[in-house]
């Protein structure tokens, strides 16, 4: 009956209904996943309503209308400036798609400039699209292209680096720019929010904020993620990228520091950035900055639970994997069934590195009886680096080349940070 | 003014005077719209701080209201408990699915009104970043269209039926904190807007239209009772004036007063905009500036201008063209321009405004007022508007200031307007458009089944009239009582009582009803009146503590603010009530003093005896207990002699 009327999206339709009432309102996309029995019309008062096909018996188009739901913008916008925002997608950048219904990635980089004028008064930004994916779709050669085309920002003579990246993976990537990006010179700040741009109670606005005064006036260097330190809108956290991890689901203080505290903290009144640790220094020169961006994807991440047997090990072995990290139990277990696969993975060469499903606190695998099995079968313990680090960090060894003995060697060795040396009392674990 | 009466009186039906009512009222089905906290009043002791900003609706375009809310830059404190609020109310995680129940009583009250029930719901954002929602949007859906209400000899059409979630309660603020608790946030209310009334003789037929559409909300037995339970939204115009939204009355006698104030403004407004028409002020042409008059105020030796200007602030002044004397005039009482610009100032965090019609003045000299004029470029037709403040926020002020006055020479701009205490309205924020609704991303569209609209139906509650009958027989009440009873806010406590405490049902309808009319009439405040003291009452009066005949007394006393709680009432009243021992002392000590009396007419002393004795006790004792003792001492007495 619309393709009757050649009636598409935005225009203006009078629907006659049987029992006689007339509706008036604009013909609205159906969601994709949305059944097709319905149609959606937004009515003059702002309220979309779905109608049923079957009771509608006649249609007239009052005026043709045409809808947008989101304008185009240019992919990026240079200035000469100081401070390079990159978007990469993801929450911080997303609005409503007609497609699904729910929320996707659409807004640029200057579109949040422009909808966050303040970022202005900080410092001269560029930006510019790298791509634009929902983080769950993130690779490790998106990685290396990230890595990329920071170095050649840094090489450029930016001040700071800021990328705008979807939350679910956010410390997964932070890790990796951590291990590709040696000796960076300026603060590369990971940015995301946990409440989409659209709403007014975004958190998008605040965490780029605090994620522009780092990457524009620290005086520190490396790779942090910039988000809500509690729940209100006053005080960000900055935390290293390798000690950080999402540890809730929804909350726009979803990202924690894992056995540190965070690194530092902008209190939004007054941009002010207060350090909590020691960290490299901001340097001038960028001689020994090098980009490192290549990452061996054979490495796999298993969570050991009650009643896993040994057999994912071993294909795992053999269809090629080259490094496993067992996220074990406790200070670093697993079961006696998985012993004989490791035991054999390990004799075909293949690296296999101890952390704890635990996440708070340092693996010791020789108070039991199991741990000194592991350790004289060839496991190595991974000290107190989280499980997601411990794999990126295989991969990325990987990619450069490393042999199965460089992996013993350096893959407990702190390299970036993600080793501490001491576990201090005052670590937070978890929240009340 | 052809259309004003004598003595400040209005000719509603010339003017085309014009109420739509939207009516707001909690549903009571337990839970909330999207989760499981508990409606229960909670303040505290938590709490977090926002801020926020308007975004674009999905036609991409920025509410006037929403942007209004953002340029004065408020922070936003919000206070939480653990019982009435979760990560949902937070917004600190997703909505939960809508709750069926809610769903099910809205589309039975749309059914209930003849309304016709979408097919598909879909949970709509409607954009209000006042804070009082902690997303920055309130959650509703559309479930009903159309319909009709009958109220007296007139059928007053049905526009929609909603379902939407509570904003969250307002607690005040603290500089540029706003201060609100969660514990409302979320509970569903249904809305129904109704098509506009005409009024004709009185804004009377306005609230009885109101009251009626109560009643048939309370009658579905769905929907919450109690203080903060209704809120009725007025849209009110005249011809050639835009739609004035008042929002959030409480009570139905306030809405005449209102409808009333409104007309007048109006009329007043629509005088004012022909008046500039005709001094050939366009628009565009209404407003120059802002300019810095900080020098010359400056020159101001005293007051209260000297001393905010001796800080960093500064003075700014706009031309507003042909508004002299327009300004300032107040045609009915409290109808006025320039208070409604002091009230845009005020919502923006300053003092208020000073205008070019009551100056000279402030410590403003004519030579002041001169310079001003000169540097504004300002004719004798011209007036001016000044504020002081912090430079950022005094010219979002004045902007704020120079687009409404720009409205006003189109007819009387829409806006959305407070409801004052006495009656009257004030200006709150532009009135918001479509483009202020945004579809709920977090929720699915919900197909109305077959299945949904059976069980919905099953539960449209027997007439008004039937439920009043049943009630009467149920309690033994008059039909007047009973009536008056079930429309009352307080049917539920009332319900409550009966179950708890053994009183007489028509002495707590009564006293829930007839009494605390009664009590405001007399020009207390019954607000002070609270459930806890009611049931305070009733449990002493069914432990025999207070006489019935005292429940005025003690009511009196704690709306009079002379006693906080019902013991203290008791104390302040001499109320403690009389033991049968002590009783029957007493009855013994008449009985003594009038032995000529009781020797002289027997049984017939009865009356005169009774008399004296409640004289002592009354209010202290039941009435038909000493009765009873007096009419057996008495009869020992006789039989004696």
């Amino acid at each position: 009956m619309l393709e009757s009327v050649k009636a598409s999206i935005g225009d203006h339709l009078l629907l006659k209904l049987k029992g006689g009432l007339e509706i008036r309102g604009t013909l609205m996309p159906r969601y994709g996943y949305a059944d097709d029995r319905h149609i959606t019309i937004k009515l003059g008062n702002g309220y979309n309503i779905g109608i049923l096909v079957s009771r509608i018996e006649g249609v007239t188009v009052e005026k043709r209308g045409t809808f947008e739901p989101s304008k185009p913008s240019e992919a990026s916008f240079k200035s000469g400036g100081e401070v390079l925002i990159l978007g990469t997608g993801g929450t911080i950048a997303s609005r409503i798609d007609y497609r699904t219904g729910a929320v996707t990635s659409v807004l640029t980089p200057s579109e949040l400039y422009s909808s966050v004028p303040e970022l202005g008064d900080i410092a001269k930004l560029d930006t510019e699209v790298l791509f634009n994916i929902l983080s769950e779709n993130m690779t490790p050669s998106r990685w290396d292209e990230m890595a990329k085309r920071v170095g050649r920002a840094v090489k450029d003579g930016y001040r700071g680096i800021v990328i705008a990246h979807g939350t679910d993976t956010m410390h997964y990537t932070s890790a990796a720019l951590s291990f590709a990006l040696e000796n960076l010179p300026v603060p590369v700040v990971l940015v995301g929010a946990q409440r989409s741009s659209d709403r007014p109670s975004s958190d998008a606005a605040t965490n780029l904020l605090g994620a522009v005064t780092v990457a524009a006036m620290a005086d520190f260097s490396g790779v942090y993620i910039a988000m809500h330190k509690g729940l209100s809108d006053d005080v960000i956290a900055v935390h290293s990228g390798v000690k950080v991890r999402k540890n809730h689901t929804s909350r726009r203080d979803a990202f924690q520091s894992v056995n540190s505290r965070p690194a530092a903290l902008v209190h939004l009144k007054g941009l002010r950035i207060i350090k909590n640790l020691e960290l490299p220094p901001r340097r001038d020169g960028h001689q020994d900055f090098s980009v490192k961006s290549n990452f061996d994807e054979r490495a796999f991440l298993v969570k050991y639970f009650p009643g896993m047997s040994g057999e994912i090990i071993d294909h795992l072995v053999e269809i090629g994997y080259r490094a496993i990290i067992l996220e074990g139990t406790g200070l670093g277990h697993v079961g006696k069934p998985l012993h004989e696969s490791i035991g054999s993975a390990i004799d075909k060469g293949v690296f296999i590195g101890m952390t704890s499903q635990c996440l708070w606190g340092r693996v010791r695998m020789t108070v039991y009886d199991t741990g000194r099995d592991l350790l004289r079968m060839g496991v190595i313990p991974l000290e107190d680096i989280l499980p997601e680090v411990a794999v990126v960090k295989a991969m990325w060894l990987l990619g450069q080349g490393a042999t199965f003995e460089d992996m013993v060697k350096l893959m407990p060795m702190n390299m970036r940070g993600e080793v501490s040396g001491r576990s201090l009392i005052s670590y937070e674990h978890g929240r009340t | 003014m052809s259309t004003a009466g004598h003595e400040g009186r209005i000719d509603y039906r010339s003017l085309k005077l014009r109420v739509g009512i939207e009516l707001h009222r909690q549903l009571n089905v337990g839970g909330k719209l999207f989760c499981s906290c508990m409606p229960v009043r909670e303040e505290g002791p938590s709490h977090f701080t926002r801020l926020l900003r308007p975004s674009e609706s999905e036609l991409g375009e920025m509410d006037p209201a929403a942007r209004f809310e953002a340029v004065k830059g408020f922070e936003i404190k919000y206070l939480y408990g653990e019982s009435s609020s979760c990560l949902v109310e937070a917004d600190e995680e997703p909505p939960h699915d809508v709750n069926e129940d809610a769903l099910k009583a809205a589309i039975s009250i749309a059914r209930m009104l003849g309304s016709n029930v979408v097919d598909e719901v879909h949970v709509m954002r409607k954009m209000v970043i006042d804070g009082s929602n902690t997303t920055g949007f309130q959650r509703t859906m559309l479930i009903g269209i159309g319909g009709q209400l009958k109220v007296g000899d007139r059928t007053v059409g049905v526009q929609t039926v909603t379902l939407e979630e509570d904003a969250a309660r307002i607690m005040g603020s603290e500089g540029r904190v706003k201060k609100y608790c969660l514990d409302r946030l979320g509970i569903p209310l249904i809305e129904v807007s109704l098509e506009p009334v005409e009024v004709h003789r009185s804004p009377q037929e306005v609230v009885e239209v109101a009251a009626s559409l109560g009643r048939s909300l309370k009658s579905t037995g769905l929907v919450a009772r109690g203080i903060g339970t209704v809120r009725q939204d007025l849209n009110i115009s005249i011809e050639g004036s835009g739609i004035i939204e008042v929002k959030g009355v409480q009570e139905l006698p306030l809405i005449a007063k209102i409808v009333d104030y409104e007309g007048k403004r109006l009329h007043w407004m629509r005088t004012v905009s022909e008046e500039l028409k005709g001094r050939g002020i366009s628009r565009e042409r209404a407003v120059e500036g802002p300019i810095d008059v900080t020098d010359v105020l400056s020159k101001i030796s005293k007051g209260f201008i000297r001393r905010v200007l001796s800080s960093s602030d500064v003075a700014l002044a706009i031309l507003a063209r042909g508004y002299d004397g327009l300004l300032g005039d107040e045609p009915y009482p409290d109808v006025r321009i320039g208070r409604d610009l002091a009230t845009i100032a005020k919502l923006f965090g300053l003092g208020g405004v000073i205008h070019s019609d009551e100056l000279p003045g402030y410590g403003i000299e004519e030579s002041m007022v001169g310079e001003i004029r000169a540097r504004l470029g300002a004719s004798d037709l011209d007036g001016f508007v000044i504020v002081v403040g912090n430079e950022a926020i005094a010219s979002r002020t004045l902007e704020a200031i120079a687009s409404k006055l720009r409205e006003i020479v189109d007819g009387p701009p829409s806006e959305t307007r407070a409801p004052t205490s006495d009656g009257k309205t004030r200006y709150l924020r532009p009135r918001p458009g479509a483009a202020r609704m945004y579809p709920e991303t977090d929720i699915p569209s919900m197909e109305i089944t077959e299945e949904m609209m059976r069980r919905a139906e099953a539960i449209i509650p027997p007439t008004w009239d039937e439920q009043v009958k049943g009630l009467a027989g149920r309690y033994g009440l008059s039909r007047k009582l009973a009536e008056e009873i079930l429309d009352s806010e307080m049917y539920t406590l009332f319900e409550d009582i009966i179950s708890r405490y053994s009183v007489k049902p028509s002495v707590v309808a009564a006293t829930l009803t007839e009494a605390i009319t009664s009590i405001r009439r007399e020009g207390l405040d019954v607000g002070k009146i609270t459930e806890i003291h009611l049931k305070s009452l009733f449990e002493k009066i069914s432990s025999d503590e207070i006489a019935k005949e005292a429940i005025s007394d003690v009511l009196e006393a704690i709306a009079g603010d002379r006693a906080k709680t019902v013991d203290e009432a008791m104390d302040v009243l001499g109320l403690r009530t009389v033991s049968d021992d002590m009783l029957v002392d007493i009855i013994g000590e008449v009985l003594d003093a009038n032995s000529t009396l009781i020797r002289e007419r027997g049984e017939k002393a009865f009356g005169p005896l009774m008399g004296e004795v409640m004289s002592k006790v009354r209010g202290k004792v039941d009435g038909g207990k000493v009765s009873e003792l007096l009419r057996e001492a008495l009869e020992r007495r006789l039989a004696k002699t």
